[in-house]
């Protein structure tokens, strides 16, 4: 019965809501972001997509936010047929959602709503006719997908605010809300962009490219996956949070099988299915199956004193 | 009532718990029997359901031009054609006499240039590139021949409007600093040489492209490639 209690509570405490944060955007706030850059390469681990973060320039666009981003050391998936995905985003889904923590490259600690955000450079990203495709982001959940043709433009230059303009998708923000749709905003559209050439045209300075609104940056504090600190905190927590993030590691999962990119029960810790430490607060719901299980073990549990009470009568 | 016994009671409470715990197994590996859409940290939620709060036009891409384009000025045409149908940002300009080709050549702007204007006498004027970058080739002018007269970084541009390029690419509307698209100004005036020779019959043809950029109109001249501001 002890046991039973246990397990029970488990359940429970996925459900207890967090605390709500009240914390406002301005010079007193200093917040994390942590990118999981995954490699995409055929099933021999060749031909690998390739990969460019643009860092400086994704850093200092992100700054606007008072935020630091901690580029995480990239993640290898050999599975070829993630080299191109398809335009109907099914394939985008399996990357983003399938599978068990740490799946198709993602960090261990990624979910949905919390956790570093994934980051897959693949080959190509199929799209409708007439159009050139660099990323595609969900909004307000996680998953980024980068392709090649943003390290091809410009004559090999790169497109470097692509990356950031899909984390502020991830963040929560659209190209038409909040602020968006100048030629110098970084969430509005490829077409009306103005796209940076150095980390010198990054507002405030030079040409004042990939600015962000008011609205937008407390957009960015409000989203669970920054972690945000009065000022004082927050480089030791950004510290904290770095060293509390493993190292990169190869996955050599043929995507088509779950089960081979699901991760052994075994090496499945108690503290690996934990919020980390300093991480966002995430919501953690349980799943609809655990509600089953736990309402059939309170059922067991009722039947099984009803029908002692009824005996003992 | 038979009561009974208690291994059975025992029995069918740890059954629920051992429910419990490889329902929570199951979730934690992945081997879900009814579906394997699910992960250890990951809610269990349809691809339908989750495209519909998280999909939302969220991709970063650009409209490709179309693959054939002309522009015409008098017996001028010129045509701007896609290498491979955009699978490459390259494009071919061709000049064209009536039916008679006068040039051809690969043009350096990525996906061609955003706006063309071609002069009476057969000058192209390629005005910026079609991917929002501070272009090599903001302005770039060529004779019928097919040869540059005159090449304008976006650097030239904004030092000859003396605007800054924060002011430039806030008021653009296309690209970095174009703010509506260009037009073609053709006058005639009366030169120097037949004002003093008192001739007035003797008139010289201007042909200038004017651009809105910056609060301000850039004027290039088409027969020199010169720039100045009005």
């Amino acid at each position: 019965m002890a046991a039973g209690c246990v397990a029970v509570l488990s359940s429970c405490t996925d459900g207890v809501p967090q605390s709500v944060r009240t914390l406002y955007f301005d010079e007193t706030t200093n917040g994390a972001l942590f990118v999981q850059p995954i490699q995409v390469c055929n099933d021999n681990g060749q031909n690998c997509a390739g990969v460019n973060l643009f860092e400086d320039i994704t850093a200092k666009i992100l700054e606007q936010a008072r935020l630091t981003v901690n580029f995480l050391p990239t993640n290898q998936l050999n599975a070829s047929r993630f080299l191109s995905i398809d335009s109907g985003e099914s394939e985008f889904y399996e990357l983003s959602r399938a599978g068990s923590a740490g799946a198709f490259g993602r960090h261990r600690d990624s979910t949905r709503t919390s956790g570093p955000l994934n980051v897959w450079f693949v080959d190509e990203f199929k799209t409708e006719s007439g159009l050139t495709q660099f990323g595609s982001a969900w909004v307000d959940a996680n998953g980024i997908i980068i392709s090649s043709a943003t390290l091809d433009f410009n004559r090999g230059q790169g497109r470097p605010d692509t990356l950031a303009h899909e984390i502020g998708h991830n963040l929560g923000l659209r190209h038409t809300n909040l602020g968006a749709g100048g030629p110098n905003n970084l969430l509005t559209d490829g077409n009306n962009r103005n796209v940076p050439g150095s980390v010198d045209d990054i507002y405030p300075h030079g040409a004042g490219l990939s600015q962000l609104t008011p609205a937008q940056l407390q957009a960015i504090v409000d989203s669970p996956f920054t972690s945000y600190t009065v000022s004082a905190e927050a480089d030791a927590n950004a510290a904290s949070d770095a060293a509390s993030y493993s190292g990169s590691e190869a996955i050599s999962a043929d995507a088509a099988s779950f089960e081979e990119a699901a991760v052994d029960l075994a090496s499945i810790s108690l503290t690996s299915l934990q919020v980390p430490s300093g991480a966002p607060e995430a919501s953690r719901i349980p799943e609809p199956s655990s509600w089953v299980a736990i309402a059939f073990t309170g059922f067991s549990a009722l039947l099984f004193f009803q029908n002692r009470r009824t005996c003992s009568a | 009532m038979k009561r009974p016994p208690r291994s059975q009671k025992w029995i069918v409470l740890w059954s629920a718990i051992a429910v419990v715990l490889l329902w929570k197994w199951a979730n934690m590996t992945g081997h879900r029997a009814e579906s394997s859409l699910s992960g250890a940290v990951l809610p269990q939620e349809g691809l339908v359901n989750f495209l519909d709060r998280n999909r939302a036009d969220a991709s970063d891409q650009l409209t490709q031009p179309p693959l054939n384009q002309s522009f015409e000025t008098g017996e001028y045409l010129f045509a701007l054609t896609a290498v491979d149908e955009w699978q490459t940002p390259d494009a071919i300009g061709q000049l064209y006499q009536g039916e008679h080709l006068l040039w051809e050549k690969p043009l350096p702007q990525q996906y061609g240039p955003r706006f063309v204007i071609v002069g009476s006498q057969g000058q192209v004027l390629l005005v910026d590139e079609s991917i929002n970058i501070a272009s090599p080739y903001a302005l770039m002018l060529m004779d019928t021949l097919g040869e540059p007269i005159s090449t304008y970084t976006f650097d030239d541009i904004q030092q000859v409007l003396s605007v800054s390029a924060a002011e430039l690419t806030e008021q653009a509307t296309s690209g970095w600093w174009v703010a509506s698209p260009p037009e073609l100004s053709i006058s005639e005036s009366i030169s120097e040489q037949a004002q003093a020779d008192d001739n007035v019959d003797d008139k010289v043809l201007e042909e200038h492209a004017l651009i809105s950029a910056g609060g301000k109109t850039l004027v290039v001249n088409l027969l020199t490639g010169n720039l100045s501001v009005q």
